[in-house]
């Protein structure tokens, strides 16, 4: 699938990402951020089991974000899997304690562990 | 008589069947068969149950499970009884349930409702069907809640997650969606979660686990439940406490009311079940006793030996023998021998 945008208020608050997963299953994830010059660089990575949230800040203002692609690889594992068994992985964009847009991907966990990629551009808010 | 001796044939003869396809498709079948967690026994499904025993043994929750029994109906092999149990927390919320809130809230995520029905005659088509509920207190067999379990499988994620981000996060990402293609790094270390997850159930078959649970049985004069009205209530509450690596010890304590003989709903009775279980998860014999004090009877002792053999995923084979005794009369036989089928656990593909 293409990318789909995320509008963010250039002149808002600060801009944060948060990774979920859902069905309580067992989650890896490595967020990265690429500046329009074709660089990346790595602003998260972890598990959904510790006790260190699963949210990152993006580089402030605001404004410097817009046109930057948001990327996270995740990989889901069941630990209990049966037949039907799904997975579902969210990247939640947040400014000024509203959710600006969501990524997700959801499916059958038809894998001992099952890896996504959810990207979005971060565009202006009109 | 006829359908225990056909039955027992039926095993007889379909056991060798089950061993050489065990022997012809190599490992991935025993090990499929030892995922598989032992009979589970919902409230509903044990209130129909017309063995002596009426034992409720707790297990682990899952999203749903289902329950076939008694393959022996108009001299055919259609079930006779079938069952479903579903935890409303991880089907309702489940999309977005993590598994920190699941560990926050177990108790409300392993609550689970159960339904069954039991063709009671093949003649008449009268029909019995229940439902029941049961909640469980402690569970120290549940997966997500083995926190030494989930830091390794978290661990492992963390690995393939990071192998499999430094493949593709090398240039901006034009797609999303789901990644395929691993390489032989992935490939080894998904094979240390199917070792872990293997581990997991091997080590905790016979875990602690606590429940109460009840349950409601219908009676209906006709296969279409019409005129179905309430003729039992039964309630139980349940342990299961390990011993050793080896062996496992349930106890149940319940307690009924039922419609008797006048129609009116007033026998009562209460049982007192110990079972002890020896063996390993896919294979265990188990000797048990029970007392059941009835209203206006003597008591009734129960007595059993029997096992439970997991040949196949997903399959079940139970058998018992033993003997009842109540009051001064003469002791009597008993045995059973039951098939069931439940829902599989899965061996992933790598």
């Amino acid at each position: 699938m293409p990318l789909n945008e995320i509008p963010i208020n250039s002149s808002g608050g600060p801009v944060t990402v948060e990774i979920a997963f859902g069905f309580a299953q067992v989650g890896a994830y490595t967020l990265k951020l690429w500046y329009q010059s074709g660089q990346g660089k790595i602003i998260g990575e972890g598990v959904n089991t510790d006790n260190k949230p699963d949210v990152f800040t993006l580089p402030k203002p605001a404004k410097s974000n817009i046109g930057r692609i948001l990327d996270c690889v995740a990989t889901v594992i069941s630990p209990n899997p049966r037949p039907g068994e799904r997975y579902r992985v969210d990247m939640i964009v947040h400014q000024d304690g509203e959710e600006c847009g969501r990524e997700f991907d959801e499916g059958l966990i038809d894998r001992r562990s099952v890896s996504t990629r959810l990207a979005a551009i971060l565009a202006s808010k009109v | 008589m006829k359908q225990i001796a056909l039955i027992l044939i039926a095993g007889i003869l379909f056991l060798p069947i089950v061993r050489a396809q065990e022997s012809t498709l190599g490992n991935t079948l025993v090990s499929n068969a030892r995922l598989n967690f032992a009979v589970p026994d919902a409230p509903a499904f044990t209130i129909l149950n017309y063995s002596p025993t009426n034992i409720v043994r707790p297990s682990s929750v899952q999203e749903v499970t289902m329950a076939i029994a008694d393959f022996v109906r108009g001299g055919g092999v259609l079930p006779r009884t079938a069952a479903a149990e579903f935890s409303p927390g991880l089907l309702i919320g489940g999309r977005t349930l993590t598994i920190r809130q699941y560990n926050a809230n177990p108790f409300w995520y392993r609550a689970r409702i159960s339904a069954a029905t039991r063709s009671f005659d093949d003649n008449t088509g009268r029909l019995h069907a229940s439902i029941g509920v049961r909640f469980t207190f402690t569970d120290e067999a549940d997966p997500r809640t083995d926190r030494a379990f989930i830091e390794n499988l978290s661990n492992l994620a963390l690995q393939i997650n990071q192998a499999v981000a430094r493949r593709v996060q090398v240039a901006p990402p034009t797609e999303t969606g789901r990644i395929e293609g691993e390489g032989p790094a992935i490939d080894a270390l998904e094979r240390e979660v199917e070792q872990l997850r293997a581990k997991q159930r091997d080590e905790r078959w016979n875990a602690n686990i606590a429940e109460f649970a009840a349950a409601v049985r219908f009676a209906s004069p006709d296969s279409l439940a019409r005129n179905a009205r309430a003729d039992k209530y039964q309630a139980w509450l349940a342990g299961a406490f390990n011993v050793s690596t080896w062996g496992q010890f349930v106890f149940n304590l319940s307690g009924s009311i039922e419609r008797s003989l006048s129609l009116r709903m007033d026998s009562t009775s209460i049982a007192m079940t110990s079972r002890f279980y020896f063996g390993s998860n896919d294979m265990k014999v188990y000797g048990e006793g029970q007392i059941t004090a009835v209203d206006q009877s003597p008591a009734l002792y129960l007595f059993s030996v029997g096992g439970e053999l997991n040949p196949l995923s997903s399959f079940w084979l139970e058998f018992a023998a033993g003997f009842e005794k109540r009051g001064r009369d003469p002791a009597i036989i008993r045995t059973a021998f039951h098939i069931r089928w439940t829902l599989p656990e899965i061996l992933l593909p790598g």
